[in-house]
């Protein structure tokens, strides 16, 4: 009987350290292979400092090599779409003095949207922390959040749209149309249908938004 | 030229004037997060899902079969047609599996020749629930819990689907044919699905397996109405099944019809952000024929109904508190019959939540508090020496958790959990009492078992951003009471009556070994670990390196012996990609020799299978794609035995086989 204590005991120490030793090369393989730390991607998203939500069409910008006189420079660029940065990538620091609604993003993607742009020329990104400006503080009314759709989430899809509302007076919703496509019309859908729906401004003066929706997989 | 200028700046300034008429404001962007691997973010989330793609790489055999891979899972394997998972070792009564959180209501608990009443063809999502969420769902949650959600029931509007998917294997000669259809008008959303699924005798590297064929079919509809304050849903769903067992002439044939209500609510008072309710009725019955005369026959009907109100964030704590109650009536009449008709009444309030502690750690608790109780009718069995009276037994099983789970930096963070888990012994375990097929062996319940009641710590290590990602746990479970199979000596005589065949025949007599359901102190200690060094990582190439493993060593505190059944460690390696469309893996992954072994039990040898899986997406038309997929599985043809198996010393796992699948999205 004490034989069979003692063997099961070996085997006992024998398996912990098994399992010990496994976890231990694994940490040490994982803090060896360990990328410099980063800003878990919740930040990012946070609309604050360090926001790069650029996806949607970019303001007309001019380089920042250009002259300071920026009023001046808006009608160029728009006049000019080819010089305009190619839309995904995140662009330069946004001018405080462009008033937000003078933001060409109303223009057709298209027409807006160039491939003659090299991407080279787009100068990364400065300084991201005026990019709060970008966007209109925040609103009186009834903004839920859309849940993730159960049949986009099992099948991997993901993806970022820009949806265009027209509030009448009251603040209801008078029309949504997607400005920007993710490339999966159901999750369009799905967003669009979602504002119809759910949301509602305070009353005031007819308005529209542009409001970028993401779906990310985490 | 200048007149081309002129205009060219009209048209700007024109452009300009209308922008700035309409101009949009922007908002801020809204961000929304779906969880694929869940765990520590909302209180009701799963540790980990299966589901899309990921999912339909995994074989349609068995449930166990399809979450076979992951670290810490291993399947009972009873022949190709039934398998249920085991996790950390925990098997049977003590692995819940739900099928969209209300219980399968089947016979799979009761015997492992059984199997579940839901056929992986149906089957659109997997969750694995741990720690305090699996309270959620039961009371003995060392293992954790199994979650089967089958999408019948929409819970949202959904866009038009149709899909059309077929396999083809060569191992078991698989042919299998499923449809989806989904869509919806107005407020309404509706799902369709069925399948059909046959399979010959296995192929093994010691030649075909006799009584292994299998023949199934299943469908499923489901309609609800979605509005802005939440759905209310209603789902039929039907499985016939016909499978072999390894028993020679044996076959099983398996009927479910199953009702399912599901309804939510979206913040019906302040305090609450949802309501959820579910009810499932079943009716399920399986006749174990030998040749074509109908042996015994199992049924189980019953109901499983639960409501989870989702609590508002109050400061930083979330939280979900609900009710679970449950009837279900359990029988068995022919000549198998090892048990006494039984209603089994479970009711439970439950509730799992997260505090968050600061910004870097926070508490995830839970608790489950049971009323159970069995009753069996007074029992005339031929094949018993005495007639039972009437008798019941109830239990108060409470079950808590508490999880701590801290952020080391923006890419690690560690979790420790204790968990106090207690479940009311089954109807079979009570009151069993006679000649049972499936295990071989006479069963005889105890009537006086106590509750099964056990400790359990776990120390987890998680790295989930960056290239190299991957965890490490190590846990141990301790039950002061765990509820066994302990051989016993032989049953009675059977020799002078009349049903028992030479089936029941164990070492040539009419005896069968004896198996007591006692009551023995046991551990569990083990560990898993998963790398995952993602190497490239781009829109159209990706290539990844993978190792993975885990241990799990049981035994009985008293006698230091084995338990039965255990699977032996393994580790693995995997590579995958995606090169020019083609997403690829090759796997390889070593099994351990099992040598620890039960009194009576025999020894497994280690052994290797190597794997490997190809699939293409091709576009045939603007709204019409297709999904060409591969499989190769046992590629030298080893001979390998699941030490979790009743069965391993009869029937190896199958040969080299492949599988080649086409799914064609409309």
């Amino acid at each position: 009987m004490s034989t069979d204590h003692s063997s099961s005991l070996h085997e006992r120490v024998y398996a912990w350290s098994a399992a010990l030793g496994t976890a231990t090369l694994v940490v040490c393989v994982l803090g060896a292979l360990a990328g410099p730390v980063q800003v878990p991607a919740d930040d990012h998203h946070d609309h604050g400092p360090g926001a790069p939500v650029q996806y949607f069409t970019p303001p007309a910008q001019p380089p920042v090599e250009t002259k300071p006189t920026i009023a001046a420079a808006v009608p160029a660029a728009v006049a000019v779409p080819v010089a305009v940065p190619v839309a995904v990538l995140p662009i330069v620091e946004p001018v405080a003095a462009l008033p937000v609604t003078a933001m060409p993003a109303l223009l057709p993607v298209t027409a807006v949207r160039s491939p003659v742009a090299p991407r080279a020329a787009v100068p990364p990104v400065a300084d991201a922390a005026p990019a709060l400006e970008r966007f209109v503080p925040s609103l009186a009314g009834e903004f839920p959040d859309p849940p993730y759709p159960r049949w986009a989430r099992q099948q991997g899809i993901q993806g970022r749209l820009l949806v265009l509302v027209d509030v009448a007076a009251s603040g209801a919703v008078q029309s949504v149309a997607v400005r920007e496509s993710s490339g999966q019309a159901s999750l369009d859908q799905h967003a669009a249908d979602w504002v119809r729906l759910h949301w509602s401004w305070a009353p005031g003066a007819p308005r529209r938004y542009l409001v970028p929706f993401v779906f990310e997989l985490q | 030229m200048p007149a081309l200028r002129t205009a060219f700046l009209l048209a700007a300034t024109s452009l300009i004037a209308f922008a700035q008429d309409s101009a949009p404001q922007k908002m801020k962007p809204v961000v929304v997060k779906g969880a694929t691997i869940g765990g520590v973010t909302a209180p009701a989330a799963p540790a980990l899902q299966l589901n899309g793609t990921a999912l339909e790489a995994q074989p349609v055999a068995t449930l166990g079969e399809v979450l076979a891979d992951i670290p810490g899972v291993a399947t009972s394997y009873f022949g190709p047609n039934a398998g249920r998972p085991i996790i950390r070792g925990l098997d049977g009564d003590r692995l819940k599996i739900a099928q969209n959180g209300t219980g399968t209501l089947d016979a799979s608990s009761a015997s492992p020749d059984h199997a579940v009443g839901i056929d992986p063809l149906a089957i659109r999502e997997i969750q694995v629930f741990r720690g305090p969420a699996a309270l959620l769902y039961s009371s003995s949650i060392l293992g954790g819990v199994v979650n089967v959600v089958d999408n019948r029931i929409p819970v949202e509007r959904l866009p038009r689907a149709f899909v059309l998917s077929g396999r083809a294997g060569s191992a078991d000669a698989l042919r299998s044919l499923a449809f989806l259809a989904e869509g919806g008008a107005g407020d309404f959303a509706f799902h369709l699905d069925g399948f059909t699924k046959t399979t010959e005798n296995l192929s093994t590297p010691i030649g075909r397996i006799a009584d292994t064929a299998s023949e199934s079919r299943g469908a499923g509809f489901g309609v609800s109405r979605v509005g802005p304050s939440g759905y209310l849903g209603l789902s039929f769903s039907g499985l016939n099944s016909t499978y072999g067992v390894t028993e020679p002439g044996i076959e099983i044939g398996l009927r479910q019809r199953r009702w399912d209500l599901a309804g939510q609510a979206n913040a019906p008072a302040a305090a609450l952000k949802s309501v959820n309710y579910k009810l499932g009725i079943s009716d399920y019955e399986h006749t174990e024929f030998d040749g074509a005369a109908a042996g015994s026959t199992f049924t189980n009907q019953g109901w499983d109904a639960r409501v989870d109100f989702e609590l508002t964030k109050v400061g930083s704590l979330e939280g979900v508190v609900g009710v679970q109650s449950g009837r279900f009536d359990f029988a068995v009449t022919g000549d198998e019959a090892f048990l006494p008709t039984t209603r089994n009444a479970n009711d439970a309030v439950f509730g799992s939540f997260i505090q968050s502690l600061a910004t870097d750690s926070r508490l995830r608790f839970g608790f489950r508090l049971e009323s159970a109780k069995v009753s069996a009718a007074a029992w005339n069995h031929e094949g018993l020496a005495s007639n039972p009276a009437a008798a019941s037994a109830a239990f108060t099983p409470a079950s808590f958790a508490l999880a701590w789970v801290k952020d080391l930096d923006a890419q690690w963070a560690t979790t420790l959990s204790l968990t106090r888990t207690e479940r009311a012994p089954n109807f079979q375990e009570l009151f069993a009492d006679g000649p049972h097929v499936g295990t071989e062996s006479y069963e005889v319940g105890d009537r006086t078992l106590g509750k099964e009641q056990g400790w359990g710590m776990e120390l987890e290590l998680a790295k989930t951003r960056g290239a190299v990602s991957g965890s490490v746990s190590v846990y141990y479970n301790r039950f002061a009471s765990f509820i066994s199979l302990q051989e016993n000596g032989f049953g009675p005589d059977l020799s002078g009556l009349p049903i028992p065949g030479p089936n029941f025949a164990l070492g040539g007599a009419d005896e069968l070994a004896r198996h007591d359901f006692t009551s023995i102190p046991a551990d569990f200690f083990g560990a898993e670990a998963r790398l995952n060094i993602q190497l490239q990582d781009t829109a159209a190439a990706k290539l990844a390196l993978e190792f993975f493993g885990d241990t799990v060593r049981a035994s009985n505190r008293d006698t230091s012996e084995a338990l039965p059944r255990i699977s032996p460690g393994r580790f693995g390696t995997a590579l995958h990609g995606l090169q020019s469309g083609w997403a690829w893996r090759l796997d390889a992954t070593y099994h351990l020799a099992q040598n620890h072994l039960a009194v009576g039990e025999t020894p497994t040898a280690g052994y290797t299978l190597v794997g490997a899986a190809f699939s293409r997406d091709f576009v045939l038309g603007s709204a019409t794609t297709a999904r060409f997929s591969l499989r190769l599985t046992n590629l030298f043809d080893v001979e390998a035995r699941n030490a979790a198996s009743f069965i391993k010393d009869a029937l190896p796992l199958p040969g080299r086989g492949v599988e080649a699948g086409l799914k064609l999205s409309f």
